[in-house]
Parts: structure tokens; C-alpha cells; sequence
């Protein structure tokens, strides 16, 4: 059998550029894949050296290797060889914050313990040199006993150098480091050998002495019953009193400090500055309890301006190219179901997720430049009392900001969120803010059936008004629906808050350029695909079965229409007139509209009929999808192509009775609908993913549908 | 030997140092692992609406806090102001 691949284990705390340390050395030779029962996502690679390759498996970014859930254990788990499917690694690489040195190095106090050599790299040297933090690194390399590359991931600089390191880690030997933490080694040597149920790894015995309540407390006693716990409790009495010291917490994270603090003293590293540097005036304006507030909201106007400003005249070339080039390929290609697939199916949906990317990046490029220079850390300072009502956290800020592009990334982005419970809440409530997929509906809707007013000479439109109102709907909805979740689903203490205060800086365009782009990829891969192919799956149901009967019958009323030819101009326009009714009973026959009959009943309250209702099941697996549905189900010829022509349609529609179906309370009744709806299969799919439980995902859909039905129920019947 | 006070009764502006980390939960586990520990030197920056959270400076870095987990650190209660 040839030998394995050397494995190396890289191991950080959040946001030190582990993850891009990590890309530099295996390029694309990625795989990533999931631990059995949790949500941390596995990803492996390949980092290619100079005379061997070795396997790197990338760890989640913890502050300590003392864990308070599954997920955090499991960078114990990989480190010594006890996650399912991987080997136990022959050396760790351990990314550390060159301008934030103290909290890596705790992590290495803890890392070297393991009896694994370990290699130090110093990442975002380039600021730390900026913020003249210079530390020497051979120096340090000397205390920790262990080799130290200072590098800058972003640029690439270092990665030779950290390659080499690698090598020579891997083939050399290294020595054992002495614990901070004798007395402790020595009692769970003991109480391994006290133990009735198998012994847990000694180190995991370790931390579960001395972390009370913590994740390897827990498992101890899952294996080991009450006898483990009994002997975890005399076991930890004795060594309090040993020690000296009412916690053991409280002893290791002192010595591990005082340790970290001589190293860092002994490599002639200076105080940083942070406290100074924090009471400029910006500082103080952006923070303070008057001026903050009135800040932040000019910042958050700023912002919604710039990228209805921005993004509109962009969204509205997209969609027309789109249309046009459809129109144009309709006309030149044979009529069928296959050139129909094409256009009415593939074509549209690619330009339904298209269409969205301008409003997506200029919102994600302002949220990212605004984290970078530092104002968001400062903006979550601010709102957290705010969030905390409904049981968020500051930390909840971002990833909220963010779900006004798309849900998806935005509710990946809630892994900054500490807090279990703030978190998964945050997750509930993201959905409900108003991504970009919805204004195309609400701009259709507001337009067509609520009459335009102006108030304050002109200043204040009633269309911008009842968007605004549906903004804050949304905002309202996600607040309530936090609250409850954290009422009924996730009671407890309140949520934990912990966060650093980067200092202010001006962002480097490169490193915004990179994380743009994972944004925008993340919508475009598990967001886009998804939509586009439901897209070409309604637009099947909408096609298929068809109908001989209802094509005959028009075949002979084009007949008809062409004896009596008059001008060709009317002809032409009467045969696409014909075109367009003849698609409209087709999809009266096929199953989606056969679907939309059957749910009537259960839309009628909110004074649906059958076409509205088949177009918001049609909706369902992406809200985008709705108004392509309208324009085919109401006939809309491709000769009035466009919001205005389905909107002199809708209009027209009418109830058998002859009452128009949509009415300003009918209208606004679907807006309230639409603002609750989840309406999103790739959100519920990334809900079940981030949250690893089908339960949230099938709770979350069935709570917002239900919500969307009451609200817009109640909104018809309010304003009928 | 000096009163210990919570960390939340130190004004805005004053640096005090910290005597214990209270309680044994995650919260505990948290302050001590970011640096909260005994014997460094910590100073209330400001205060958000009503007095929460916290901004505070320990060993040198700035960290955001709730009011009910600066509770849990004692500090000396004789403060200097800077």
C-alpha cells in the first residue's frame, strides 16, 4: 500500500485570513464535504510542495480548543485523529493575526500541547507593519520553539516561504512542550484509570476537567453515566484545592496569558496602540448615543439611494435585452415545445437570476467597504440594544443588511453571529427582508392598481411610500418573527455579545474585490442555478399536457382571421393576438393551471381567482418566476411585451360575475403577501443546510406561508 | 485590600484591573479566552444607548460587551482616571 499523504491541520481564530492561507497553498485542489451531525463544512486540499505533496484540512476559526457545542469540538476532534474519516494529522499550521498576536498565541499555548509539531504563520503582516507593529519574528520563532512565517495572505506574499516551512516541519522532529497545566494532565492520567466506561482521549479528558459545562463534559457523561460524573466533580475539588484557586477556567486562561505576554515581551513586541488610537473625533461621532444614531440612519439612506440608483437603470437594460432577444428568437425559430423550452424556459430563467446581480453587488460592495473600514463593527455597537429586543444581537446586523440583496449569502453570513440561539433566530428573520427578487413584483403591483398621488409638492410619491411601507413590513415581520422564535422555539438567557472593534482604516480594494466576488458567486451558484431551474420546471408544468381540442380550435379561428385578410398589419396583429390567447388556454389545460383551479379555494379569501392563485404557486419555488406566469396566463401577447401591457391585462381581468378581480385591496392584499411569503426554494434549502436540521427549514416555510395567507387575508378584507 | 466592584460600575474613561472572571458557564469560558483574565488592566470607553453595551479596552484591545457579561468581571473598585 503506498503511504498516505503527510495531513496538516490549519487552525486559527475568526478572521485571520485562515481560510485564504488555506486557497493560497491548495489552489483549486479543493474538496469539501461535511462532519457526520454537524454543520461545519469539511473541506480538504492539497497543498503542493517541493518534493511531496500534503493533505490540509481547513479547521473552523475558534478562539480556544475548550469547545461549548459539537461544532466547536471538532477542531479537537480532527487535531487528534478522532473525526470520522480523517486521519490524525502529522503536524498543524496555525494562522495567526499579526496585528491581534495575543489571541493566536493563546491558541498556540493550547496547540503545541497536542504533541503535534506546529508551524506559526504570521498573516496581514503588510498591516501590521503599516500600524508599526514590528515585531521580530526570529525572536519569537525562539520562544515558541516553533517556526514562525510572517506572510500576507491576500497578496500571496510569505506562501513560498510557508511552503518550505511546511516541508521541513513534516520531515523534522520537534519537542513536547511542558503544559500550563501539570496538575491537570496528571489527574486525567489518573482518572482514565478510574473510569468504569472506556476512557476518552486524555486531552479531551483534559478539557473536560477543567471547561465546566463544556462540549467534552457533556460526551463524557453521554459515555460514561454517573460514575464519570461523580468522579469529574471529586476530580476537579481536589485540583481546586491543589491549584489553589476557586476556578480552573479561570487558572489555565491566567498562566496561558502570563505565558503568551513573556513571549511576546522576550520578541520586543510593543503595547499596541488601540487604546490611544480610539478617542478621535470620528471615533467619537460615530459612537456617541445622539450623533451615533443620526449616522447610522444617514449611512443606511446612503446606502438604499445609491443602490436603487445605481442598480435600476442596469436591472431595467437587463430585462429588456433579455425580452428582446427572446421576442427575437420566437420569431426566427420554428414554433414547438422545444424552442418554446428554450426561450419561454431556459432563456427567461437565466435572465430572472441575471437580472437581480447589479442590485446584489452594489448592495454587497457597500456592506463589505462599510466592514472593512470598520463602520459596521461600530454600526452593530449601536444596534444591538435595538436587536436585542427581539432576542438578535449586534452581531445580527450584517447578515440582516445583507438579505436585502438575497437571503442566501446573507443567511450564510449569520456564522459571525456568537450566539446559538441570536444566530438561528437571525435566520428566521433574514427571509423576511426585502431581496431584490421581490421588487420586480412590488414594482408591478404599486404601478398598476394603487392610484399615483404626490404629496408635499411633489417631494413625496405615494408608489415610494407604499415601497418604503413595504420595506419596513418586511423589517417588522423579521423583528416579530425573531421575537417569537426565541419565545416559543429557543427560549433561554439572553444572547451572549462579544466583539473586537477593528480600528478605522481605509479598505484595500483587492481584498474587497475578492470577497464581492465569493458573494456574488454564493448567489449566482446555490441562489441562481435553483432558479433557473425552476424556472424550466413551471414553465413545464404551465406547458404540458396540451390540448388537441384547444389547438384545432384555434387553427380554424386563424383560418377564419386569414380568409377575411384585411391589411397585413391588422392580420399580423390579429394571428399574435390569436398566439397569445391560444397560449392562454393551454395553460388553462396544463397542470399548473389545473393546480391553480384546484387552490383557488383556498386563495379566494384574499380574493384570488384561479390565475392568480396558479401564478403564486408558480412562485413558490422562486418568487421571480411569478411575473412570466402572469404574462402568459392573462394572455399577453409579445406584441405588448412588458410591465405596461400586463398591467392594462390585469386590469382588465375580471370574475365571471364581471367584478374586476384586481382591485386596489386585492392588489394590496398580494404586495402584503408577497412581502411574508417564502417564496424560495434555494432559502429554505440553505436554512436546512446552515442550521442542519430539515425541521428549521420545513418550520421556517410553513410559518411564513402561513403568515403570508393571514396577513394578506386580513390586509384584503381591511381595506375591501 | 481594595473593594471589588463589576466592571459595568466603572464611568466611562477609567481603567481599573481585573481581580476574577465570576461563574464557571461558556459566557466565563469566553471572557477568560479572549483575554479577560485576572491581573490585566481593563477601561471603559463608552457606552451605547442606556448605558448598553460596552466598548472596553483590556490588554490593549478594544472589545464590545453586554452590560449583564461585564458584570461577571470584578474589578479593583479604586479607579484612575485617564
Amino acid at each position: 500500500m503506498p503511504r498516505r499523504r503527510p495531513l496538516v491541520a490549519v487552525l486559527g481564530c475568526p478572521n485571520t485570513g485562515k481560510s485564504t492561507v488555506f486557497n493560497r497553498l491548495t489552489g483549486l485542489r479543493q474538496r469539501t464535504g461535511n462532519y457526520p451531525g454537524v454543520t461545519v463544512e469539511k473541506i480538504t486540499g492539497i497543498a503542493r510542495l517541493e518534493k511531496r505533496d500534503v493533505e490540509l484540512v481547513d479547521l473552523p476559526g475558534t478562539y480556544s480548543l475548550a469547545a461549548d457545542g459539537p461544532e466547536s469540538g471538532i477542531t479537537l476532534d480532527v487535531v487528534l485523529g478522532m473525526a470520522e474519516g480523517i486521519p490524525r494529522p502529522d503536524a498543524l499550521l496555525l494562522v495567526a493575526d499579526a496585528t491581534n498576536l495575543r489571541r493566536s498565541l493563546y491558541l498556540f499555548s493550547q496547540a503545541r500541547e497536542l504533541g503535534l509539531p506546529v508551524a506559526v504563520a504570521l498573516n496581514m503582516q503588510d498591516v501590521a507593519e503599516r500600524q508599526g507593529e514590528v515585531l521580530d519574528t526570529m525572536a519569537l520563532a525562539r520562544q515558541l520553539s516553533a517556526p514562525v512565517v510572517p506572510i500576507t495572505a491576500n497578496r500571496g506574499k510569505g506562501i513560498r516561504g510557508l511552503r518550505s516551512v511546511l516541508e521541513r516541519l513534516i520531515a523534522g522532529t520537534h519537542a513536547t512542550a511542558v503544559p500550563v497545566m501539570p496538575e491537570v494532565r496528571e489527574a486525567a492520567a489518573q482518572m482514565r484509570t478510574e473510569l468504569a466506561t472506556p476512557a476518552p482521549e486524555a486531552r479531551c479528558l483534559e478539557r473536560a476537567i477543567i471547561d465546566t459545562g463544556g462540549e467534552f463534559e457533556r460526551r463524557l457523561i453521554l459515555t460514561g453515566g454517573d460514575q464519570s460524573g461523580r468522579l469529574l466533580e471529586t476530580t476537579r475539588r481536589r485540583l481546586r484545592g491543589q491549584i489553589g484557586e476557586a476556578s480552573l477556567q479561570s487558572c489555565e486562561a491566567r498562566r496561558r496569558y502570563r505565558v503568551v505576554d513573556r513571549w511576546l515581551a522576550r520578541a520586543g513586541a510593543t503595547d499596541s496602540p488601540g487604546g490611544l488610537a480610539r478617542t478621535g473625533r470620528l471615533e467619537r461621532l460615530v459612537s456617541h448615543p445622539v450623533s451615533g444614531p443620526i449616522v447610522f440612519l444617514a449611512v443606511m439612506s446612503a446606502v438604499f439611494q445609491a443602490v436603487f440608483a445605481w442598480a435600476t437603470p442596469l436591472m431595467d437594460a437587463i430585462s429588456a435585452f433579455f425580452e428582446e432577444v427572446g421576442a427575437l428568437a420566437l420569431a426566427t425559430l420554428p414554433a414547438g415545445a422545444l424552442s418554446s423550452l428554450l426561450i419561454d424556459g431556459l432563456w427567461s430563467g437565466v435572465g430572472a437570476v441575471v437580472v437581480f446581480v447589479p442590485q446584489i453587488v452594489f448592495l454587497f460592495a457597500l456592506v463589505l467597504f462599510l466592514e472593512d473600514c470598520g463602520y459596521m463593527a461600530r454600526a452593530s455597537f449601536l444596534m444591538d440594544r435595538l436587536l436585542r429586543i427581539c432576542g438578535l444581537s449586534g452581531q445580527s446586523f450584517i447578515p440582516l443588511l445583507s438579505g436585502f440583496a438575497c437571503a442566501v449569502p446573507a443567511i450564510m453570513a449569520t456564522r459571525v453571529v456568537g450566539d446559538r440561539r441570536a444566530r438561528l433566530a437571525t435566520i428566521v428573520a433574514i427571509p423576511l427582508m426585502t431581496c431584490s427578487a421581490r421588487l420586480p413584483v412590488y414594482a408591478l403591483l404599486i404601478s398598476g392598481f394603487v392610484p399615483p398621488a404626490y404629496y408635499l409638492n411633489g417631494w413625496i410619491n405615494r408608489h415610494g411610500l407604499i415601497l418604503l411601507g413595504l420595506y419596513l413590513l418586511g423589517i417588522a415581520g423579521g423583528a416579530v418573527s425573531a421575537f417569537l422564535t426565541r419565545r416559543i422555539a429557543l427560549r433561554g438567557a439572553g444572547a451572549s455579545f462579544f466583539m473586537e472593534m477593528p480600528p478605522f482604516r481605509w479598505p484595500n480594494a483587492r481584498v474587497l474585490a475578492l470577497k464581492l466576488t465569493a458573494k456574488v458567486r454564493v448567489f449566482l451558484t446555490r441562489a441562481g442555478t435553483v432558479i433557473a431551474a425552476a424556472c424550466v420546471m413551471i414553465w413545464a408544468l404551465g406547458y404540458f399536457p396540451r390540448s388537441d381540442l384547444i389547438a384545432n380550435d384555434f387553427a380554424d379561428r386563424r383560418a377564419e382571421v386569414s380568409e377575411l385578410a384585411q391589411e397585413p398589419a391588422e392580420l399580423q396583429a390579429r394571428l399574435s393576438r390569436l398566439d397569445a390567447e391560444e397560449r392562454a388556454a393551454q395553460l388553462e389545460y396544463s397542470l399548473l393551471g389545473r393546480m391553480g383551479k384546484t387552490i383557488e379555494p383556498v386563495f379566494r379569501p384574499l380574493g384570488w381567482d384561479w390565475r392568480v392563485s396558479a401564478s403564486v404557486v408558480a412562485g413558490f419555488p422562486a418568487r421571480e418566476v411569478v411575473i412570466g406566469v402572469m404574462g402568459t396566463v392573462y394572455a399577453l401577447g409579445s406584441e405588448a411585451e412588458g410591465s405596461v401591457g400586463l398591467r392594462e391585462r390585469l386590469r382588465a381581468s375580471r370574475w365571471p360575475d364581471g367584478r374586476p378581480v384586481f382591485t386596489l385591496a386585492m392588489a394590496l392584499g398580494l404586495l402584503v403577501f408577497y412581502a411574508f411569503a417564502l417564496q424560495c426554494v434555494s432559502t429554505v434549502a440553505v436554512i436546512g443546510r446552515e442550521t442542519n436540521s430539515w425541521r428549521w427549514a420545513a418550520g421556517a416555510w410553513i410559518y411564513m406561508s402561513g403568515l403570508a395567507w393571514l396577513a394578506g387575508m386580513l390586509t384584503y378584507r381591511l381595506a375591501s | 485590600m481594595a473593594r471589588e466592584i463589576g466592571l459595568d460600575e466603572l464611568p466611562n474613561g477609567c481603567g481599573s484591573e481585573i481581580r476574577a472572571v465570576r461563574g464557571e458557564g461558556r459566557v466565563t469560558r469566553e471572557l477568560l479566552t479572549l483575554g479577560l483574565v485576572p491581573g490585566v488592566r481593563v477601561r471603559v470607553l463608552r457606552r451605547g444607548i442606556g448605558g448598553d453595551p460596552l466598548e472596553i479596552v483590556a490588554g490593549g484591545h478594544p472589545v464590545c460587551l453586554r452590560r449583564d457579561q461585564s458584570r461577571m468581571i470584578r474589578v479593583v473598585a479604586a479607579t484612575d482616571e485617564s
